[in-house]
C-alpha cells in the first residue's frame, strides 16, 4: 500500500544497506592554495573579504581619537596629516567596495512580501541603496552640525 | 604525455564533412580539426592521472560530449565518462572544461575553437577512472536531508490530492529545478577545501522541501543542514550559482537559510513559549 | 580533509544545531550592514574632507594654519557629552568588529595554516569581544 511503502522507505533510507559507499582507490585531489586566482569571481571574493581589514583599522583609529579626547586638550591630536588622509582614502575605497557588494547581495537574499507578492530583488536592492543614501545624508548633516557645538 | 591520437580517415561520411559538395556545388575545404586534452586515470595501473591529447574533426554544431563520444567510438574505446540524456536534464555529464564546471552536453566546441580544450573530471571529487568521479559523498548528503514530502500523518490516497496555489508553488519552485549535476560542488572552494561541508545543492534541496506547503518535515530536515558543517560554513563566494545550469541559485538558498534559522533560534531564545513546529 | 571520515557523522539524527555559529553569523550580518550603511560617510567626512579643510566635522576643524585644536577639542567634547552620540559610536565601532572577525576567521581557515579551528575562533571572536569591551570602556570614561 502506498502509505506503508513511503513510511518504510523513510525508515530504511539511512541504514547501511542503502548508504552509498566510497570507491576504494579513487584518486584524491586537493584544492590548490592559489584557488582564488583561478577566475575573476574568486579573486573578487578574496578582495571583498579583505576589505574587512581597512574597515577594522579605520574604526580602531577612530576609537583612538575618541580616547585622545579624554586626555585633555593638550593631548588631543586627531588624524589630519597627508599620511592619515592617504590611509583614509584607502579605507574609503575598501568601505565602498564592502557597501556596494553587501547591498547588492542582500538585495538578492532578502525575501520581503507585500501581501501575496514577493518584492523583486532589484527593487529590494534599490531600496537598500535609497536607505544608504538617506542615512549618508543624515550622518553628514549631523557631523557638520556637531562641529558647531562647544562644551 | 602519450602520443596524440589523430583522425584515421579524414573526409569520410556525411555531407557536413570535407571534400563533399553542398547543394550549390560548393566544395568544403579540408576538415577542420580540434584538439582535446583529456584526463586519463586507470586505478589498476596508474598512480596519478595524466592528460592525453586527441585530435578530432570539428563541426560547429558539436558539443564536448559529442567530441568525447567520437573519441570513444572511433579513436580510443577505453575512455570512460558518464552521460545520458545529452540534453541538459539528467545531470550526468558534468566535467571540468578548461577549468570551469560545465555540462558537456551543453558546451559547444565553437566556444573554444580553434584553441584546444582541456576536459578533466569534475573538480573537488575523487577520481574513479578517467572522467568519472566518486559521487558517494554527495549521495549520502542527499539522503541526509530527506528530500521528500514529510507529513506528520500520511494523507490516505482516498482523501485526494494536495492542493497548492501558484503563489505557494512560487515559494520553492526555483529551488526545485536542481538536476543534481554537482557542478556547484565543483565550483565551491569551501567544499574543495573540506568535503565535510554539506554543499550548495543539498542545502537548496532541503530549502525546497522546507518551503513546500505540502511538507511538514522542516523540524526533521533542518538539523541536517544547520549543524557545524552545514550552512554556516558557506562564505558566499557565489560561484555555485554562477555555474548552475538550471538557475537554481543555491547561494541564495543558503543565505536565506542562515537568516531564517538565526531568526528562528533567536525567537526560540526570547520567546520559548511560541512553539511553531512546522 | 577526507570525505570518508564524515561517513559516520552524517547519519540521520546525529547532528547538533550549531547555535553558536548562528550567533556569530547574526553578529556578522548586523555588523556588515552597519559598516555598509554608515562607514563610507564617516571615512569621507572625518578621514578625507575634514583634514583637507573642505568641511568641518565634530572633532576635526581645520583653521588657517592647520588644525584648530581648540575648536576641534571643544566640539568633540560637546558631542561626546551627549549619551545618544556615545551609543551611536558604540554601535558604529563595536558591531563591525564582529563582521571583521567572522570574515578574517574564514579567510584564515582558507589559508590552511594548520591552526586548529577552536583556537582561531577564540582569537578572532575573542578579539571582537575584547574590542567591544575596550570601546565600552573608552566611551564610558571619556
Amino acid at each position: 500500500m502506498a502509505v506503508e511503502a513511503s513510511a518504510s522507505s523513510q525508515r530504511h533510507a539511512g541504514t547501511s544497506e542503502h548508504r552509498p559507499r566510497p570507491f576504494i582507490g579513487a584518486f584524491q585531489r586537493t584544492l590548490p592554495r592559489t584557488w582564488w586566482l583561478r577566475n575573476r569571481n574568486y579573486s573578487f571574493f578574496a578582495l571583498r573579504e579583505l576589505t574587512a581589514i581597512p574597515v577594522a583599522l579605520w574604526l580602531l583609529w577612530l576609537l583612538f581619537e575618541i580616547w585622545l579626547a579624554g586626555r585633555g586638550e593638550a593631548a588631543y591630536l586627531p588624524g589630519n596629516s597627508p599620511l592619515y588622509i592617504a590611509f583614509s582614502v584607502v579605507c574609503f575605497g575598501a568601505a565602498l567596495l564592502h557597501s556596494i557588494s553587501w547591498l547588492n547581495l542582500s538585495g538578492v537574499i532578502l525575501r520581503i512580501k507585500v501581501g501575496q507578492n514577493v518584492v523583486a530583488p532589484r527593487v529590494v536592492t534599490l531600496a537598500n541603496y535609497a536607505q544608504w543614501a538617506g542615512v549618508t545624508v543624515v550622518i553628514a548633516v549631523l557631523l557638520v552640525w556637531l562641529s558647531t557645538w562647544r562644551s | 604525455m602519450e602520443a596524440p591520437i589523430t583522425i584515421a580517415t579524414p573526409g569520410a561520411g556525411t555531407d557536413r564533412t570535407a571534400g563533399a559538395a553542398d547543394h550549390r556545388g560548393v566544395r568544403r575545404a579540408l576538415p577542420d580539426t580540434i584538439t582535446l586534452s583529456v584526463t586519463r586515470f586507470d586505478p589498476r595501473t596508474d598512480s596519478t592521472p595524466h592528460l592525453q591529447e586527441y585530435t578530432i574533426p570539428y563541426r560547429d554544431d558539436m558539443v564536448v560530449l559529442d567530441a568525447l563520444n567520437y573519441i570513444k567510438q572511433r579513436l580510443d574505446g577505453t575512455l570512460t565518462f558518464r552521460w545520458s540524456c545529452r540534453m541538459g536534464i539528467c545531470g550526468s555529464c558534468g566535467m571540468s572544461v578548461n577549468g570551469t564546471p560545465r555540462l558537456t552536453c551543453g558546451t559547444f566546441l565553437k566556444e573554444f575553437y580553434p584553441r584546444p580544450i582541456t576536459v578533466e573530471p569534475l573538480a573537488n571529487f575523487p577520481i574513479v577512472r578517467d572522467l568519472v568521479i566518486d559521487m558517494s559523498d554527495f549521495m549520502r548528503k542527499l539522503q541526509d536531508v530527506q528530500p521528500w514530502i514529510i507529513r506528520k500523518e500520511e494523507k490516505p490516497v482516498e482523501e485526494g490530492v494536495y492542493l497548492q496555489s501558484p503563489a505557494q508553488l512560487d515559494e520553492y519552485k526555483q529551488f526545485s529545478m536542481c538536476i543534481n549535476c554537482m557542478l556547484c560542488y565543483a565550483a565551491c572552494p569551501v567544499y574543495g577545501q573540506d568535503n565535510s561541508f554539506t554543499g550548495p545543492a543539498v542545502i537548496a534541496l532541503a530549502r525546497r522541501y522546507n518551503l513546500d506547503s505540502r511538507d511538514e518535515g522542516k523540524a526533521k530536515r533542518l538539523p541536517a543542514i544547520t549543524h557545524g558543517e552545514g550552512v554556516w560554513e558557506c562564505t558566499y563566494v557565489g560561484e555555485c550559482s554562477v555555474v548552475c545550469p538550471k538557475g537554481v541559485d543555491p547561494a541564495k538558498a543558503i543565505q536565506q537559510t542562515k537568516w531564517d534559522t538565526t531568526l528562528d533560534w533567536a525567537k526560540q531564545l526570547i520567546m520559548p513559549w511560541s512553539n511553531k513546529d512546522r | 580533509m577526507n570525505a570518508y571520515v564524515s561517513q559516520h557523522t552524517s547519519e540521520h539524527a546525529a547532528h547538533k544545531p550549531a547555535r553558536m555559529h548562528a550567533l556569530w553569523w547574526g553578529l556578522f550580518a548586523v555588523g556588515g550592514m552597519t559598516a555598509a550603511l554608515l562607514l563610507p560617510i564617516h571615512i569621507l567626512f572625518q578621514g578625507i574632507l575634514a583634514p583637507l579643510g573642505l568641511v568641518p566635522v565634530a572633532g576635526k576643524i581645520m583653521g588657517a594654519t592647520g588644525l584648530d585644536v581648540s575648536a576641534s577639542y571643544e566640539s568633540m567634547r560637546a558631542a561626546l557629552a551627549n549619551p545618544l552620540v556615545r551609543l551611536y559610536l558604540l554601535a558604529l565601532i563595536a558591531l563591525p568588529l564582529y563582521h571583521v572577525a567572522h570574515r578574517l576567521l574564514y579567510v584564515t581557515i582558507d589559508l590552511r595554516l594548520g591552526i586548529p579551528r577552536p583556537l582561531l575562533g577564540l582569537l578572532f571572536y575573542g578579539g571582537a569581544v575584547l574590542g567591544t569591551v575596550l570601546t565600552i570602556g573608552v566611551l564610558a570614561t571619556v
